[in-house]
């Protein structure tokens, strides 16, 4: 009796996703067409959750508004490569025309990548890339020139140069990785050591013990680096905390609310700071040329005439960073808030 | 009598990691950094991590002894400590009051728990996984992500509140006095109280416990808000120590709570281990990863993982290794 259940239940599962797969085969099919009425719709999957991501939004929303299309971001709770490439393929499903991706393992979403230009898909990466994919363009920080620009930072306030340590989500994330060289390239010839780097896998509370054992277990060191957004408020509450502000120097990425208040107090001596803004609104723009006019060439023309940016080599788009101090904080807060940005 | 007394230590399943313990800090300190390792502030900021660790892993080592499990501990570290510094910054509370409130709805949390379990019969795996889940999302969907702040122009109690996790009271970090506190009243509860013994009871036979006449559910409802009332207070701490609420933080400190308990000797089958041992536990895993700043000059992160394994296994047999032995004495 309890086979005979057993078998009609899996006779019928069997039936309904034989019925599934005839579907999903009818309605690839059928061709796409962004004419008419149908609104083009963008998806942006980023990285993380990160607040860092806010100001993006804000971006992609001005942009989508602009244009006249549908633009929703997502981002995966964690930094898990199989969660992001879960939520890509949702939307890979649900066809949209054009996604853009801030790549957390290259090697998990590259293929990905591959898959859904050959299905039609218009792909690009924001903020982190897949260059070996056969994604069209990329836009974002060249993180190996915002890792010169961190070094470059760090020759002006190390003039007599010394020990450096780093803090980091994880270093073998490519964006990691670059800034990493780009740091250490500005910084040869000089007495400037990045002596190591330690991960927290993005557990705030374990960035700031890292910091706190780095402190005590070298006590010749000289300047801070974190890498990631949130590594710059750990490393400035351990500083505080050990007794050794001004005497430690703390260079850090991004503009955490966090690392704005240090700022303002002068607790932090520089951050570098991408264009998150930008990374929304230029993958729009850029997205939505190429769905419409077809044509990835003409696109790339427009759009570097309309956004000023310079298409280079394997359409790598640089959105340039800044240098933030407790100098030009409040000037770079007032042109924040004229985006409608609280922090970035 | 002191030979005897020795010889009762020595057979504590906890007897194993405090040797380990032990062997770990003479390396350490043996190495050439060492000397940083054992500096005055170099063991406040260890026996802080440690105390911040202990208070959720005491919490876990109950439930673990009620024979049950609480996944949910890591993220409801990190949503407690949002509520916590939203209730403070944006909703104008005071510090007092703000803890309380924490506090409350963390019990509450466990005592929901252990009501899913017994009504329902079903596993505490998949109840507190579910929990793991909705206060993850939580947190982010109260604060859209952004981390909140607790500085003096957000909330006049910034200086106290901050004081929890950061503050020292003649040289050593307010949370280890929160810990000495939570550790003995909860021993007491396990070892002096019909309570504990209730709990004991129920993680050794459940069936057994209900037939004798023992409301399995007040124990449980006992064990689980307990343990979530430790994640709550442990949910402040940190953000205290973080200077802010962090949506997202606390991910998967239930992992180093259930190996806190369960190296020293709680047993996941139920019934077995001290609260004690969560907290020397809870020493073995920081002092492995304080040391290894100060013993790795290159890469140390990248170490990481196997330097963690491998002590935790090679406890692990030792603790069997004595148990055999002493299983072959007696």
């Amino acid at each position: 009796m309890r086979i005979h259940r057993c078998t009609v239940w899996l006779i019928a599962a069997t039936a309904l996703w034989l019925v599934g797969c005839a579907k999903k085969e009818t309605t690839t099919t059928t061709p796409q067409t962004t004419s008419g009425e149908k609104r083009v719709r963008i998806v942006l999957v980023t990285n993380g959750s990160s607040p860092f991501w806010d100001p993006m939004e804000v971006g992609m929303r001005r942009a989508a508004e602009e244009l006249g299309c549908e633009a929703t971001s997502r981002r995966p709770t964690t930094d898990s490569p199989a969660l992001q490439r879960q939520i890509i393929e949702e939307y890979q499903a649900q066809k949209v025309d054009g996604i853009g991706i801030s790549v957390i393992e290259s090697d998990t979403i590259g293929p990905l990548i591959d898959e859904l230009m050959n299905s039609g898909i218009k792909v690009i990466t924001f903020d982190s890339d897949a260059a070996q994919s056969k994604r069209i363009a990329y836009i974002g920080t060249n993180n190996f020139e915002a890792g010169k620009a961190a070094g470059e930072a760090a020759k002006k306030l190390l003039p007599e140069g010394g020990k450096v340590f780093g803090f980091v989500g994880n270093q073998n994330a490519p964006n990691a990785r670059e800034r990493i060289a780009g740091f250490k390239e500005a910084v040869k010839g000089t007495n400037i050591v990045l002596v190591d780097v330690f991960d927290d896998n993005k557990d705030p509370a374990k960035a700031r013990a890292n910091v706190e054992n780095v402190l005590q277990a070298h006590k010749d060191v000289k300047m801070l680096l974190g890498l990631f957004s949130y590594n710059g408020p750990q490393i400035a509450a351990a500083v505080k905390e050990a007794g050794l502000l001004g005497k430690v120097k703390i260079l850090c990425f991004d503009a955490e609310p966090e690392t704005i208040n240090h700022l303002k107090r002068g607790e932090i001596d520089a951050t570098v700071v991408q264009k998150p803004y930008e990374f929304g609104y230029r993958s729009v723009q850029l997205l939505y040329k190429i769905i419409t006019l077809g044509d990835v060439q003409k696109a790339l023309q427009e759009f570097e005439q309309e956004s000023g940016y310079k298409v280079g080599p394997n359409n790598a788009i640089d959105t340039g960073v800044e240098i933030i101090t407790p100098q030009n904080i409040e000037e770079y807060l007032k042109r924040l808030e004229a985006l409608g940005i609280k922090s970035s | 009598m002191l030979h005897r007394e020795i010889a009762r230590l020595i057979r504590t399943r906890e007897f194993g990691v405090v040797v380990v313990l032990v062997l770990l800090v003479l390396f350490i300190s043996s190495t050439e950094r060492g000397e940083a390792f054992l500096g005055p502030i170099s063991l406040q900021n260890l026996s802080r991590q440690i105390a911040l660790l202990g208070v959720f892993a005491i919490g876990q080592a109950v439930v673990i002894i009620a024979g049950g499990i609480d996944l949910s501990v890591g993220t409801l570290i990190g949503f407690t400590g949002v509520l916590c510094t939203w209730l403070l910054a944006r909703a104008g509370w005071s510090l007092g009051a703000s803890v309380l409130a924490v506090l409350a709805f963390s019990a509450g949390v466990g005592i929901l728990h252990a009501l899913l379990i017994n009504r329902f019969r079903l596993l505490p795996f998949i109840v507190t996984l579910g929990s793991l889940f909705i206060f993850l999302s939580a947190g982010q969907l109260m604060t859209n992500n952004v981390p909140i702040p607790v500085s003096p122009q957000d909330s006049p109690y910034s200086e106290a509140f901050q004081f929890l996790g950061n503050g020292k009271i003649g040289n050593v970090p307010v949370p280890v006095y929160i810990l000495l506190a939570v550790l003995v009243a909860v021993s007491v509860l396990m070892h002096f109280t019909v309570v504990g013994r209730r709990i004991y009871a129920l993680g050794n036979n459940e069936e057994a416990t209900r037939l004798s006449g023992i409301s399995v559910l007040r124990t449980q409802m006992i064990a689980y808000g307990l343990c979530s009332l430790l994640a709550g207070l442990a949910g402040i701490l940190y953000a205290s120590y973080q200077r802010q609420g962090i949506p997202g933080s606390g991910l998967s400190y239930e992992l180093k709570a259930i190996a806190a308990a369960v190296v020293s000797g709680c047993s996941l089958s139920g019934g077995q281990g001290t609260v004690i041992g969560a907290v020397i536990g809870a020493a073995l895993l920081n002092v492995i990863l304080s040391g290894i700043s100060f013993v790795i000059q290159q890469g140390a992160s990248n170490w990481e993982g196997t330097v963690v394994g491998s002590i935790l296994l090679a406890t692990a047999i030792l603790n069997r290794l004595q148990q055999q032995w002493l299983a072959r004495k007696r």
